[in-house]
């Protein structure tokens, strides 16, 4: 096409040249040649596709004449072997002249001569030599030389003794290499070796640089001095600017000082608060969501500060905080009451500073450093704790000074010393190392007090805080299990000691902050164990299971204070839901301390579903079954009770009190400790006097549970066909025995029944669907119309059907242009057949001719002959 | 100690001389008195000898009886004065074997299971040598089981007193003999109809046993029962053993014989619960089942549980025609029945009786108000069974459906209390139809999120195709909560945001517990 361009353009002028591309492609269309495909609909504004608007017959003149030039030529060729070449130069091209023709032989000629004088080893060529690909007639300028090269060269080079030390293992100098690298290996050696050499290429890079500066240094010296001598003073181009006075200096301070600083509002006590609440109101929405069985997508951990979370947070909730632990240089010193608000402070300034490091050292000289500091993650920051007097004073402890002075001030008295040691060994230890298993930790807490052990505790936690070092992570995981196995132990001691299992509560609340990970799995382990404790108990005894220890009540407690229990599904406290559900359906009630322990596993049961309102059928049937124990036997029926709970049999009317009590008015609550880890009941049970209180209180509290569950299952709508057997039961109490208080309780819960079993209700209605709309004919109009079709699969599949399309279209092609080529071929074919065909014709038809003109050659003779 | 040693001593030497003289006893007949000498030791109190002595005495008679030395001619037995010293030896040796057959006899009832279990086995080794090679010629035809010393054993299994499972589970693998048996459903049969026996509890639970273990073969129906442990009888001979016919017939009247008895509970829950499949199929007319069946469902509790199934197939298969089956099984419908054994037993078989769509609509709808009450009450896994349980009627039956979606809100009904009364014990009276299934919109307030869940599937509009319950039918209480730990926790486990003020006292209710020591 190109050649086709020029052979054209040759004819024209040069302005005609430099415009031709535009020309030709200007070329004109015959307008009977053009052929459109008809539009079905014409849009407007579309563009006419190519495949469209065509020219049919160009295009097939096109492809017929690329088919004479290549298939036909191949089909011409066929059979034959050799190729006839035509290497005669300027034969081809007909436009040469016959001078041109032979000027161009003469230079090929030429070249062939000179090409064959040019042997390869003919030195005397007029080759230009090069350095450095630089020719040498240029470098040759005699520009001053910075550096010669020779002498790099011969530094660069390593020096005669190194060759004689190093080189084929020094046996040149034999002796020093003995003396001076005896202990060397070979690659130490090597590598030193290396290193010297580039110390000497650095040494001199440095002193070339050197010599350079100073050329330069001279050039310009010279230079200042040619023009002194010259006498010619150029003008400085340089205009001096006016020195600016003192007042024009002040006046332009003063316009761009800094009236005034832009700085943080300090928060008004509302603004904190409402903050406080905003975040407490977040969380309160959040746990409402889980409530409905909504998961929340947060992604990440929510971050909190640690200033927010504990804010006003009364940790030790008393004075009984004996000490906190201090450090100095990283080693701990000395702890106590009147320090912790020193760190407090501390932190608090360390907080607003963001400074977010290990330690400071403003802390530290001032004798303290911060044991917990803000660490990314942790909430926990007991430091703040009892910070709520900001001005707690400078002066020192008499006891701090102490365990200052043994630590730091080293030289002391003998006497002193003593009384320091005797002071230090009264004292608790400040440093405990972080138990690896609980009977270390036993260990470690044997003989203390509660007091004592919570200090123990909470020192191990200071002492292994996550940002003091690198595997205190995991040695405070390992004490957060610990903590727990603790809890489970005080748990079934005969003296419950509530405050240090508070206290303990605490720690592990605030441990689960750090690690909800850890912890979670080791409180769904512990589950775990219970419950299989439980069921291989049921096994044993037929399906009949017994209720928990105190240690399990308490897990399942903590388990309520660790987690939301309101969450739809959550992964620790459903399970502990099903278990408490399964306790209370499987236990049968034996005697007063099944009915008291049932009663508290009801009681938090019914603290786990306070919020989320959940109905419980264990335990409706649970107190059904304890109400129906307070019935006499003779009122009794037989669909009173639900298993486990027995209708007929021994200890069937356990609570039944049948003495008048109303001596007494007021029922106590139940005592805590003397049902789980008292006396035995049975024995109390003998005593009637204490016997019928414990009756007594038992079926208060299980009144009380009722009124909340009432209260609480107000709206379901099964509401009243869950306490008809409960309000039938109530009605059959004997109630003239109980004390008045309980009497109007009971009443009252009667009552309320009574008023709500009349609740109007209504069929139930499934969730409408929407209506499906008809169809209509109306135009789609598409909001963001691109033009382009949307495939519905994903990046691959539509590459892969892209593929296969194309292929597809491709194959029609090739099949398309082979058929076309076939029709091509059997067209030259049939020419030729018909070429030869009419030669033959015409050939026969020339012998038929000539034969006739002879025969009538011939004729004509014979008549003349006859006419003769 | 030396004391020990010496008589662990002792005993070792007595146990190499007690095999030492059973094999001499066996190469020369001049040892025979060692037979006597066995059979006293076999009297020992050391039970290792007593195993020898029942191992030597095994090999020893089953050599005699398979070389037939103890066989007396029919002749014989009749000339008593000239009496030849060969025949002298061999009814000499018979009286041993008698001795031997009671002594053994004696061990089945010993306290050691393994001499138990090793006598048993040794008697029935003789009880198939003896088959094999009979003590007395007799004609082909007839069969040759050694009918009396088999009695003898059974006898003994078949204790009065002693609790024999173990030893008839033990039995099982002569159980597969044909002849076997038959002779024991012979004996069985003989034995339960025997008032001088006294049917004690023991002496039932072995029956019982013993009866568990008879599987009548499938053959076809000319063709005749071959696995015998005795010699096979002729095929012309055509004894009832050899034919199915006969042994079913047999069996079906030692099942019913043994069912007249009067059963202990366990013992009748073991008999239901295997009734329906070992025992009806062998059976020729398990109509003849009926009886007992009736009674049994109409006993109440577990027991008619129970009998539900065996009396399904005799409504299903042979025809038995049980009115008032529909309500009948609508009153076993209680709150119990969740917390039963046989919970799952129970709504499996329910579903098949309720599987027909031709029942009519009020009493779907009655079932599934009364099963939705249950619900009310029942735990989380009974909660989920019953949910699906009326879900699956709902979509046989698509005329309950009222049940969860009334369009038109009917204000003829006085719809303070529910219409729905439970109860009245016909379905057809209890108004179910009139109701809906508030106690599913109840449990959608569970506390356990699966039942919840499914309870919510209430509000929309029902499945085309029932749902399967076989799998949660099994599920305990102990499966789901590791359903829920074994889920793997999230890096963000949401826990409480509000700091702890006590472990113990920080309940709400807190005048409802003293917690000061």
């Amino acid at each position: 096409m190109g050649k086709n361009k020029k052979k054209k353009n040759a004819g024209h002028s040069l302005a005609d040249a430099v415009r031709g591309v535009k020309k030709i492609t200007q070329k004109k269309l015959n307008p009977f040649e053009v052929k459109f495909n008809k539009q079905k609909h014409n849009v407007l504004g579309k563009k006419m596709l190519k495949k469209d608007v065509g020219l049919p017959g160009v295009s097939k003149s096109k492809a017929n004449k690329k088919r004479q030039e290549t298939l036909l030529q191949e089909y011409k060729k066929r059979g034959k072997a050799n190729l006839f070449v035509d290497r005669r130069l300027g034969e081809t091209d007909p436009n040469l002249t016959i001078e041109d023709k032979m000027l161009q032989r003469y230079a090929a000629e030429k070249q062939k001569s000179h090409d064959r004088s040019t042997s390869r080893y003919s030195l005397n060529s007029g080759e230009e030599l090069t350095h450095y690909g630089q020719s040498l007639s240029q470098l040759e300028k005699f520009e001053a030389p910075r550096h010669s090269d020779s002498e790099d060269e011969d530094e660069g080079r390593i020096t005669g003794k190194m060759v004689a030390e190093e080189h084929f293992g020094g046996f040149l100098t034999q002796k020093e290499f003995m003396d001076r690298d005896s202990e060397k290996t070979w690659k130490e050696r090597m590598e030193e070796t290396i290193a010297k050499s580039k110390k000497a290429k650095y040494d001199r890079q440095v002193e070339k640089d050197k010599t350079i500066e100073v050329t330069d240094k001279l050039d310009s010296d010279w230079q200042e001095l040619r023009m002194l001598i010259g006498g010619i003073k150029k003008q400085s181009k340089e205009v001096e600017k006016p020195k600016s006075d003192d007042y024009d200096v002040m006046v332009r301070e003063l316009q761009f000082e800094i009236t005034g600083k832009a700085s943080d509002r300090m928060k008004t006590e509302e603004e904190i608060a409402k903050e406080e609440k905003e975040r407490l109101d977040k969380l309160e929405a959040d746990r409402r969501l889980r409530m409905k069985g909504i998961s929340i997508e947060t992604g990440a951990v929510q971050h909190r500060s640690a200033d927010d979370l504990d804010d006003g947070m009364d940790y030790e909730g008393g004075d009984n905080t004996p000490g906190y632990v201090v450090y100095k240089d990283g080693k701990l010193v000395n702890s106590d009451d009147e320090d912790d608000d020193d760190d407090a402070a501390a932190e608090e300034e360390d907080d607003k500073d963001g400074d977010e490091g290990e330690s400071d050292n403003e802390d530290a000289e001032a004798g303290e450093e911060d044991a917990s500091d803000g660490d990314e993650e942790d909430e926990d920051s007991y430091d703040d704790i009892d910070s709520d007097d900001p001005d707690s004073g400078d002066d020192v402890n008499p006891k701090e000074t102490l365990a200052k002075q043994s630590k730091i001030l080293k030289p002391l008295d003998p006497k002193k010393k003593q009384e320091v040691i005797e002071k230090a060994s009264k004292e608790l230890p400040y440093v405990f190392k972080a138990p690896d298993s609980f009977e270390e930790f036993m260990r470690l807490i044997e003989g203390a007090t509660s007091k004592d052990q919570v200090t123990i505790i909470e020192r191990i936690r200071k002492c292994h805080h996550v940002s003091l070092a690198e595997g205190n992570k995991e040695k405070l995981k390992t004490f957060s299990s610990i903590l727990l196995q603790y809890l489970g132990e005080l748990a079934m001691q005969p003296k419950l000691d509530l405050d240090l299992i508070d206290s303990i509560t605490r720690h592990i609340y605030s441990l689960n902050k750090q690690f909800p990970q850890f912890l979670g799995e080791t409180m769904s382990a512990v589950l775990i164990e219970c419950v299989e404790a439980f069921t291989s108990h049921a096994e044993r005894h037929g399906g009949r299971g017994v209720f928990p220890t105190l240690d399990t009540v308490f897990y399942l407690r903590l388990i309520a204070v660790l987690y939301p229990t309101s969450d739809f599904q959550h992964h620790i406290t459903t399970p502990a839901m099903l278990f408490m559900g399964t306790i209370l359906a499987k236990s049968p009630v034996k005697n007063l301390t099944d009915v008291a322990s049932g009663l508290y596993l009801c009681t938090v049961f019914l603290q786990y579903v306070s919020l989320s309102k959940r109905y419980i059928p264990e335990l409706i049937n649970f107190l059904r079954g304890i109400l129906a124990l307070g019935v006499s036997t003779k009122k009794r029926k037989a669909d009173d009770v639900l298993p486990p709970f027995r209708p007929v049999g021994p200890g069937t009317d356990l609570l039944n009190v049948t003495k008048d009590d109303t001596r007494k008015t007021e029922v106590g609550p139940l005592k805590f400790q003397t049902i789980f880890c008292g006396e035995d009941m049975s024995e109390i049970s003998k005593r009637p006097e204490q016997s019928i209180e414990i009756r007594l209180s038992a079926i208060n509290t299980s009144l009380h549970l009722l009124e909340d569950c009432v209260e609480k299952y107000n709206d379901l709508e099964s509401f009243r066909e869950i306490f008809t057997p409960i309000y039938s039961l109530l009605k059959r109490l004997p109630v003239k025995f109980y004390p008045a208080s309980m009497k109007e309780k009971c009443s009252k819960l009667v009552q309320t029944l009574d008023t709500r079993f009349t609740k109007p209700r209504q069929y139930l209605t499934m969730v409408k669907k929407k209506p499906q709309p008809l169809k209509t004919f109306e135009p789609k109009f598409d909001e963001r119309f691109d033009a382009r079709k949307k495939r519905a699969g994903t990046r691959e599949e539509n590459e892969s059907q892209r593929l296969i399309h194309k292929h597809k279209k491709e194959l029609k092609g090739a099949v398309r242009e082979i058929r076309k080529d076939a029709q091509f071929l059997s067209r030259v074919q049939l020419k030729e057949k018909l070429d030869r065909d009419q030669e033959r014709n015409e050939k026969v038809k020339a012998i038929h001719q000539m034969l006739a003109s002879q025969e009538g050659d011939f004729k004509a003779l014979k008549r003349k002959k006859n006419s003769l | 100690m030396g004391k020990k040693f010496q008589k662990s001593f002792s005993s070792k030497s007595n146990i190499e001389a007690i095999k030492q003289s059973g094999k001499e006893f066996l190469s020369d007949r001049k040892h025979s008195n060692h037979l006597v000498d066995i059979l006293t030791k076999l009297e020992s109190e050391e039970t290792d000898v007593q195993l020898v002595c029942v191992r030597v005495l095994h090999k020893i008679f089953n050599q005699l009886l398979a070389s037939q030395q103890m066989c007396l001619q029919q002749a014989d037995t009749d000339k008593d004065k000239d009496v030849t010293s060969e025949g002298k030896y061999s009814k000499w040796l018979k009286e041993r074997y008698a001795d031997a057959i009671q002594q053994l006899l004696g061990l089945i009832s010993s306290e050691q299971s393994n001499l138990q279990e090793l006598s048993l086995c040794t008697l029935m080794k003789f009880v198939a040598s003896e088959g094999q090679n009979p003590l007395t010629h007799t004609q082909a035809t007839h069969l040759t089981f050694p009918v009396v010393l088999f009695e003898m054993i059974l006898g003994k299994l078949l204790s009065q007193q002693q609790n024999m499972s173990s030893l008839i589970g033990r039995f099982q693998e002569y159980v597969e003999y044909d002849d076997v048996r038959y002779f024991v459903l012979k004996t069985l049969r003989k034995q339960l109809k025997d008032s001088s026996i006294k049917k004690t509890d023991i002496f039932l639970g072995n029956v019982f046993c013993m009866l568990e273990l008879m599987k009548v073969p499938e053959v076809k129906e000319d063709q005749l029962l071959d696995n015998f442990i005795s010699l096979k009888p002729g095929p012309e001979c055509v004894t009832k053993v050899t034919t199915r016919k006969e042994q079913q017939k047999i069996f079906t009247s030692a099942w019913l014989e043994f069912l007249q008895n009067k059963l202990t509970m366990s013992l009748y829950k073991k008999v239901l619960i295997i009734l329906h499949e070992k025992v009806m199929p062998y059976m020729t007319t398990p109509v003849l089942l009926a009886d007992f069946l009736t009674q049994s469902y109409n006993i109440g509790g577990a027991i008619s549980l129970l009998a539900l199934n065996g009396l399904f197939i005799l409504v299903n298969k042979y025809n038995l025609d049980y009115p008032e089956f529909y309500s009948k099984l609508y009153s076993m419908f209680e709150p119990g029945v969740v917390h039963a054994k046989y919970r799952a037993r129970f709504f499996h078989l329910a579903d098949i009786f309720l599987t027909s769509t031709h029942l009519p609509a009020y009493l779907i709808a009655a079932f599934a108000k009364r099963l939705s009450r249950i619900a009310l009450t029942a735990p989380p896994c009974g909660s989920s069974i019953i949910l699906q349980f009326i879900y699956n009627l709902l979509i046989r039956h698509p005329n309950c459906r009222v049940l969860l979606h009334r369009d038109n809100q009917q204000e003829e009904f006085d719809l303070t209390t529910d219409p729905y009364n439970i109860n009245e014990q016909d379905p057809a009276k209890s108004r179910a139809m009139d109701s809906s299934l508030w106690e599913i919109k109840t449990l959608q307030q569970h506390y356990n999120h699966n039942v919840a869940n499914q309870a919510k599937r209430c509000d929309y509009p029902l499945a085309h195709t029932e749902s399967d319950f076989g799998e949660i039918l099994e599920t305990t209480i102990l499966q789901l909560i590791e359903k829920e730990t074994s889920k793997k926790i999230k890096e963000g486990i949401p826990t409480n945001f509000e700091e702890p003020k006590s472990l113990v006292m920080d309940i709400a209710s807190g005048q409802l517990w003293d917690f000061s020591s």
